[in-house]
């Protein structure tokens, strides 16, 4: 019986071995070059794997010179508390950091683009500065 | 090969053009279907060029290859499994219908080739995929269990068994071809 397996076996297996290959397509190599061609050309550079994983070193370095300069400067930063407080108090604009100007649909252009030029970031709004005249103090 | 792994793409082209014949055919007989089997063994080289630093040398280059082929192939069978259980109601292939064309009188000698390896690989497509890659590597591609073991990454003894086990449920689907097993042409090298 365990004869009979094995003579079974071996005539499938002979089957196979009998099976006429495939050939490759033509150009087939080619056109693998082709696409490795294109992997290391300008495609590749759009690969998002190649900006995730060859970037990351970039973004890490980037990452902690961040967090050195921003340790040394913290207390030149506005609290985001503060300013949350005083752009919910109301109307008032005085006492609101300039930035806030971007927010504010009834500014004219020229006054908003001064003023962004030219306020610092813990800079404030005059009361004047949203009638066009771009104060800030 | 040290050559192709320092990135050196001529060398790495000679590899292809060396190679292309063996891992075609090993995808062909595992998909059924050239044009499948042309995209897969694209893949298989595309994802070789990229992992090819990471080519340690502890096996033969062919056997690597095969087990980046075999990676991608699994995959590509699973993912055609998922879609066929979700649209396969609507398919029905028919694995019979090539028996006849094998006794055309007047087919070339190409044709019958064509008929034979399609017989074959129709059978070979009614086997689990586990069983098809152990049965494929061994008697269509000629690997040694060694090498196949390394290639599928399992155990030489789950290798023999996925054979026999193949072998024993191919018999049935083979019994045309059982009588005059070799009157075909064989392996690549």
């Amino acid at each position: 019986m365990t004869e009979h397996l094995k003579d079974d076996e071996a005539a499938v297996a002979e089957v196979l071995r009998s099976r006429p290959a495939a050939a490759a397509p033509a150009e087939f190599a080619d056109r693998v070059a082709a696409r490795l061609a294109g992997e290391s050309g300008w495609l590749g550079v759009a690969d998002w794997r190649w900006w995730t994983l060859g970037v990351a070193p970039a973004a890490a370095a980037l990452f902690v010179v961040a967090v050195v300069l921003g340790a040394g400067s913290a207390d030149s930063t506005v609290s985001l508390t503060s300013a949350t407080e005083t752009w919910a108090s109301g109307d008032r604009t005085d006492g609101r950091p300039a930035s806030s100007l971007l927010w504010k649909a009834d500014v004219a252009a020229d006054t908003l683009l001064l003023t962004v030029l030219t306020a610092g970031p813990d800079d404030v709004l005059e009361e004047a500065s949203t009638e066009g005249l771009g104060g800030v103090k | 090969m040290a050559e192709a792994a320092a990135g050196g793409r001529e060398a790495f082209d000679e590899l292809v053009s060396r190679h292309q014949a063996r891992i075609f055919n090993l995808a062909r007989a595992l998909v059924g279907d050239d044009g499948e089997a042309d995209d897969l063994a694209q893949e298989t080289f595309i994802r070789a060029w990229r992992a090819l630093g990471r080519f340690r040398g502890d096996s033969a280059f062919r056997t690597w290859l095969y087990r980046v082929a075999i990676n991608v192939i699994r995959s590509h069978l699973a993912a055609r499994s998922r879609r066929r259980a979700v649209w396969g109601w609507w398919r029905h292939d028919t694995p019979g219908g090539m028996r006849t064309a094998l006794d055309v009188a007047d087919a070339t000698d190409m044709e019958r080739d064509a008929m034979r390896r399609e017989l074959i690989d129709r059978a070979l497509a009614a086997l689990p995929p586990d069983l098809r890659m152990a049965v494929t590597l061994r008697d269509v591609e000629g690997l040694e269990y060694r090498e196949i073991a390394d290639a599928l990454g399992v155990p030489i003894g789950t290798v023999m068994s996925r054979i026999s086990r193949a072998r024993a449920r191919l018999r049935p689907l083979l019994a045309p071809l059982l009588s005059g097993a070799t009157s075909g042409a064989g392996h690549h090298d």
